[in-house]
């Protein structure tokens, strides 16, 4: 037996324990100093069978003769190629009616396109076409602020639920909104489609209102809250992403405050870092990003209050990047197609663009193949790093704003290390009695 | 624009057959386009541009056709729109057949219980419904499975009410020697619409010798009966034939006997015999590769001549991974051990993994093996322009001989002849 290539130690000096997480299996082992030391020793045998058994069930340690970065590689291909579900972002409209300071896109004043009639027929022919014999279909609508177009995704949701149905697959939608938009009319019109909302918010009523707010400068927080009350009193199904800096970090216990205040618990509550990876305008804010640990703690703060959450949400995780596979595609309002819904901005990641009978024509096949291969295994400081199996290579789009090339990890150097530390920590406490968050070593 | 890595040219007559192995493509083009295709002078295509570009004669400068072969065989492997399996319901068989690679069911005879096909059920079931397919197919194999009916009927039946209460499409065939199609098995089975796959090696004097009974007694009478209740049925037949020096000379001779018996509807299977397996590496007669692909080749060409229908396409197609990359296939056998082809069993060494007691399988590092194998990896593949149609050989028997999927067999030499003598074939048959 070996040591596995992807275990992440835990151990804490002073209490003399630890544990051992294996980021490809994701299981946890108890180990004392006597273990570590004869794993760490290449003296494996030497361990107590009872021991050794347990290590061997969490992949802890492995078969000589296994290659982890096959397993890596089946893993990737795995999650890349499964035919069972295909899913589709659709871009109606770049245009949005707010003006978020941190805005990534430029508030839908550098891409204003909105989809005409003929490109919402290219786009419901190519979704009939590419997505035969799957079992599930899953359309998301993203912006700019879809509902600025509501007769757009009425368009596409009636074609698309009838091809669904017909062909017995599952349907599902999910709306990236601003919310400001949804109405009892909305709602009612939406019921038959199995959809779920996101919705965003920044902080309490004061700091919301100044970083979210409409084209004239006013705040959405009070418009937001009866939104979420029209989504409770019509069980629509929605979750709340908090987006987080430095600087709106601290006001985050009174959101949550409020919303507990509001009858709001139980709501489920993602909180993600404010980043300027792939933005291509200059924001209007100073922001400094938060790092993950502290995000984490969000998540265990927003836990205890009674509302659903994550221990902790790493950017583009795994199982979070749809871009990984190939089953999965974005369309925008020129019917140009591309494997990232941030990408459209940028004209040398388009893979294709769909012609009068939705067919994808014109490809680019180098951005196709990049994006499509991109995995660990294709990236040398990914191919050596622990971490390959949660975090897949980081975002692809940050690493290519960032290095130039998506063949390059999209990671934060050893921001890794520190999620998983509070991942476990805070999941599982009771592993960690008498030790603090200092005391634990990595 | 750029020529494709994987255009290959073949003369015919005074012109050109030109294949696309990386996009099936088959164009018959002059010597002028052939110059224009090696030198890459893409403006002289005039006309032809269109039609190349869409076929991918011709590809975009930044294309790596290599890694898009690559994208195409990984993602074969997992679409697993349909799971598949061969079961082992026993390892006994009530025949010798002279180049048997499994050990002509002496060294191993296990045979399915009712327990243990039960577990192979809960498997097969929690596989299929692990990937969301829409079908099941079910092989049923051996030794001889057809001595195991209680178990093989137990198997068919649930599997199949399952696929019905789910909406999933349902199918089963049977491997077997031919010698047990009795009135009533046929009919068992028959009612899950269960098709079959007999062997014959040859007419009467030729199968007898090498498909025999334990005391030497030659079988084509029994199967021929067999092959006739299966037909009067309604039932779908395949005939496999074993190709080797020692029966290649009287295939035809079978062929005629088939069709003038009435059984000119069955689907004609040819396999070479080559040493893939440990259990057969005795046998004398196995075939040299170029000459082994060849005579398959023309043997399929007269068989559809004469009216048969063959296993394998006439035309000339690009391949993902074949069955034993895919994620969703399985051979299981009586010890619910698990191999990734059914030419492995029964050796312990070739088991990818074990059903244990609670129903859940186990891997082991030779799964890993298999499933990562990748032609494109290899240097040798990567640079060869029909790895789409070849894909590096046959993964069991690189396995077999190597110790590890992730290396290659190459028959080359035989392979361009196969490809160049089907291409003509093809081409001749459309014009």
């Amino acid at each position: 037996m070996k040591e596995s290539a992807y275990n992440v130690y835990l151990l804490d000096e002073k209490e003399k324990k630890g544990l051992v997480f294996n980021t490809m299996k994701r299981s946890i082992v108890q180990i004392d100093d006597e273990v570590y030391n004869l794993i760490k020793d290449n003296q494996i045998d030497k361990i107590d069978q009872d021991v050794l058994d347990v290590l061997t069930k969490g992949n802890i340690v492995v078969d000589n003769n296994l290659n982890e970065l096959d397993i890596l590689k089946i893993m990737f291909c795995r999650i890349k190629f499964s035919t069972s579900s295909i899913g589709f972002t659709i871009i109606p409209t770049h245009v949005c009616n707010l003006a978020c300071t941190y805005c990534y896109q430029g508030h839908g004043d550098v891409l204003s396109e909105t989809m005409s009639q003929d490109v919402i027929r290219k786009t419901v022919e190519f979704i009939k076409k590419s997505a035969g014999g799957r079992r599930s279909l899953g359309i998301n609508f993203y912006g700019g602020e879809p509902l600025l177009y509501p007769e757009v995704i009425f368009q596409v949701l009636k074609e698309v639920k009838a091809f669904a149905d017909e062909h017995e697959m599952q349907f599902s939608t999910t709306f990236t909104s601003n919310g400001t938009l949804f109405t009892q009319e909305i709602v009612d019109r939406l019921k038959d489609y199995n959809y779920e909302v996101q919705i965003t918010l920044c902080g309490p009523r004061a700091v919301h209102d100044t970083i979210r707010v409409d084209k004239k400068g006013r705040g959405t927080y009070e418009r937001l809250m009866d939104v979420i009350s029209l989504f409770r009193e019509n069980d629509v199904k929605f979750h709340i992403r908090v987006d987080v800096d430095l600087d709106n970090y601290d006001t985050i216990t009174s959101l949550l405050e409020d919303l507990k205040k509001r009858g709001f618990e139980g709501t489920y509550m993602g909180f993600c870092p404010i980043g300027k990876d792939i933005c291509y305008t200059e924001i209007e804010r100073e922001s400094s990003e938060i790092d993950p640990a502290s995000l984490a703690r969000l998540s265990k703060l927003a836990h205890d209050m009674g509302f659903k959450t994550n221990p902790i949400y790493i950017h583009n995780f795994v199982e979070g990047c749809s871009a990984l596979i190939d089953g999965f595609l974005a369309i925008d309002p020129h019917g140009d197609v591309y494997k990232c819904i941030a990408a459209p901005n940028y004209q040398e990641h388009r893979i294709g663009t769909l012609d009068a009978e939705g067919n994808l024509t014109n490809m680019n096949y180098e951005s196709y193949c990049a994006w499509t291969l991109r995995d660990p295994l294709h990236i040398k400081e990914c191919r050596e790093c622990k971490f390959s199996p949660i975090c897949g290579g980081g975002c692809a789009l940050a690493a290519y704003s960032k290095n130039g090339s998506l063949l390059s990890p999209g990671c934060k150097d050893e921001e890794l290390g520190e999620i998983v530390r509070t991942f476990i920590m805070l999941r599982y406490p009771e592993l960690f009695e008498g030790c603090s968050y200092e005391t634990i070593l990595l | 624009m750029k020529p494709s890595y994987y255009n290959c040219f073949f003369p015919f007559k005074t012109m050109y057959i030109l294949f696309n192995s990386l996009r099936g493509a088959i164009f018959v083009v002059d010597e002028e386009v052939k110059t224009v295709l090696e030198t890459g002078n893409l403006e002289a295509l005039g006309d032809l541009e269109d039609g190349f570009k869409k076929s991918g004669i011709i590809v975009e400068d930044n294309l790596n056709e290599q890694d898009m072969y690559s994208m195409t065989y990984n993602g074969s492997k997992y679409n697993a729109l349909s799971t598949s399996l061969h079961v082992i319901t026993t390892y006994a068989c009530n025949l010798s057949c002279v180049y048997c690679y499994e050990g002509k069911g002496e060294l191993e005879h296990k045979v399915m219980d009712e327990k243990t096909s039960n577990r192979a059920i809960q498997f097969i079931k929690d596989l299929t419904d692990s990937y969301n397919s829409k079908a099941l197919g079910i092989e049923l194999f051996g030794g001889e499975p057809l001595l195991n009916m209680p178990i093989n009927e137990g198997i068919v039946g649930d599997l199949s009410r399952w696929c019905e209460e789910g909406g999933l499409d349902f199918s089963v065939n049977a491997i077997t020697n031919g010698t047990l199609c009795s009135e009533e098995n046929v009919e068992t089975l028959g009612q899950y619409g269960c098709s079959f796959l007999v062997t014959v090696d040859g007419p009467e004097k030729v199968h007898d010798q090498r498909r025999v009974y334990k005391n030497g007694k030659g079988t084509f009478r029994d199967i021929m009966e067999g092959l006739y209740r299966i037909r009067d049925n309604d039932l779908g037949t395949m005939i496999r034939i074993n190709v080797d020096e020692g029966n290649k000379n009287d295939i035809v001779a079978l062929f005629e006997e088939l069709k003038g018996g009435g059984l000119d509807k069955v689907i004609i299977s040819i396999k070479p015999v080559f040493n893939t397996s440990p259990a057969c590496m005795s046998y004398g007669y196995c075939m040299p590769d170029v000459e082994g692909l060849g005579i398959v080749n023309e043997l399929y060409a007269v068989a559809r001549k004469m009216g048969f229908r063959a296993e394998e396409p006439e035309r000339p197609t690009p391949q993902g991974a074949c069955s034993a990359q895919r994620a969703s296939y399985f051979t299981i056998d009586p010890h619910l051990r698990l191999f990734k082809c059914a030419i492995l069993p029964p050796y312990e060494k070739n088991a990818v993994g074990v059903v244990n007691d609670e129903g859940r399988a186990v891997f082991n590092y030779v799964n890993v093996d298999f499933m990562s194998r990748d032609p494109v990896m290899l240097d040798e593949c990567r640079k060869c322009r029909i790895v789409p149609v070849c894909r590096g050989g046959c993964p069991a028997e690189v396995y077999e001989t190597q110790g590890t999927t992730h290396g290659y067999v190459c028959r080359k030499s035989g392979f361009y002849k196969m490809l160049e003598e089907n291409l003509k074939r093809f081409v001749t048959n459309s014009m």
